[in-house]
């Protein structure tokens, strides 16, 4: 089936050199004379130069020209005004989204996107983060997810466990000034005082039921000796 | 005796209070009275000798005072000392410490018979020991003058 194809190509090329070659070969000799024959029919002697036929063809040539720019720059704006029409109606018709999904592999592109780009210098330059932050934060209610997410008691014994708590306030507190502080605070010598008098008071009263308890036990003993004041007592 | 009559029968000793002060208290209330005025009247040795030396720095020594010119003064200091309490608290130092009150009808005493029981105190102190034999704690200047010494650890008792 080829090998006929190719013969009748051949057949073909074949015949089409048999009949050009003699044709290039009368072209060939008639040429030279047919152009000088051309340019004098085009500019024939005894014919004003403005009259000519190759005058008249040369300014068909050049009005021609201008006719197609003309038509050309139309035809573009045309063409431009029509573009956004057709693009919307057409963007009307096709569900871009489904066309999206169906046929572009999306996580190749995402992925090529993320390999281009240095994200963290795009949202540093792109984004104001200050104002993000601020508008993250004015919609939570921080306070209450920290008590929710976090296991605060494990927090904080954490950080108890890293640190030095004596050694911190020793570093960090101002132990003079504090003492200081608090002995001024204190009213030291009221205390004293205070003290000091019920120490007194306590003593007094010490005195005074000690007595009071040795005046009864003497009491006792001269009723046991003093039979006559026993019965006027009216005591066993 | 048995019912207390004040308004406020609080603290230790609440019941005590009006009643009739024991031998023990009386005694150690008296001690009290005497060593004070014994300071006293060591401090006006004290004094008359400072004085004498200011008279006479060249000549001075301590001034010798007979046993009978002591006795006069501490009996002088104790007499005004006993009649000056007595007839307007009511209790001595040594009272105020021990929280007894000296009193006439359930009120003060007289000055005039204030003075006539601190007279029979300094005169016969041993009759202080008459109380512990007394039904109602009656010393023998307590007899003489129709006085009594309470328990009075609260201000109120026996002050009207």
């Amino acid at each position: 089936m080829q090998d006929h194809v190719v013969r009748f190509v051949d057949l073909a090329v074949g015949a089409t050199v048999a009949v050009a070659v003699p044709v290039v070969g009368v072209a060939r000799t008639v040429a030279p004379g047919a152009a000088r024959a051309g340019r004098r029919l085009a500019y024939p002697p005894l014919v004003p130069a403005r009259l000519a036929p190759g005058a008249v063809a040369q300014q068909l040539v050049l009005r021609g020209r201008w006719t197609r720019l003309r038509a050309q720059e139309a035809l573009v704006r045309t063409a431009r005004a029509a573009v956004p029409v057709v693009v919307e109606r057409v963007l009307d018709e096709i569900d871009l989204t489904r066309l999206v999904l169906n046929r572009v592999d999306l996580a190749e592109v995402v992925v090529a996107a993320l390999d281009e780009l240095d994200l963290t210098a795009v949202v540093t330059q792109r984004v104001d983060l200050g104002q993000v932050v601020t508008t993250a934060l004015d919609q939570l209610d921080l306070t209450e997810v920290v008590l929710d997410r976090v296991d605060l008691h494990r927090v904080v014994v954490q950080v108890l466990d890293g640190l030095d708590l004596t050694a911190l306030v020793r570093d960090r507190v101002d132990l003079d000034a504090l003492a200081n502080q608090v002995i001024e605070d204190v009213d030291l010598p009221e205390i004293i005082r205070d003290s000091s008098s019920g120490v007194a008071a306590d003593l007094v009263v010490e005195a005074r039921t000690g007595a009071a308890t040795a005046d009864e036990v003497v009491a006792r003993a001269v009723d046991r000796v003093l039979v006559w004041r026993r019965r006027r007592e009216g005591r066993p | 005796m048995s019912t207390p009559t004040h308004p406020h029968p609080v603290g230790p000793g609440a019941d005590l209070q009006g009643k009739p002060a024991g031998i023990v208290t009386r005694t150690i209330a008296g001690g009290i009275d005497y060593v004070l005025v014994g300071f006293w009247a060591a401090g006006v040795y004290v004094g008359v000798a400072a004085l004498s030396f200011l008279y006479n720095p060249v000549g001075w020594s301590w001034p010798r005072w007979s046993f009978g010119v002591v006795l006069i003064l501490g009996a002088v200091s104790m007499v005004t000392y006993l009649t000056a309490t007595w007839a307007t608290s009511g209790k001595t130092l040594g009272g105020q410490v021990m929280g007894s009150r000296v009193v006439r009808d359930g009120g003060r005493v007289h000055l005039l018979r204030a003075f006539v029981r601190a007279l029979v105190v300094v005169a016969f102190p041993i009759g202080l020991f008459w109380s512990a034999i007394d039904t109602r704690s009656r010393s023998v200047q307590d007899l003489v003058t129709g006085t009594a010494v309470l328990y009075a650890w609260r201000t109120d008792i026996g002050h009207r």
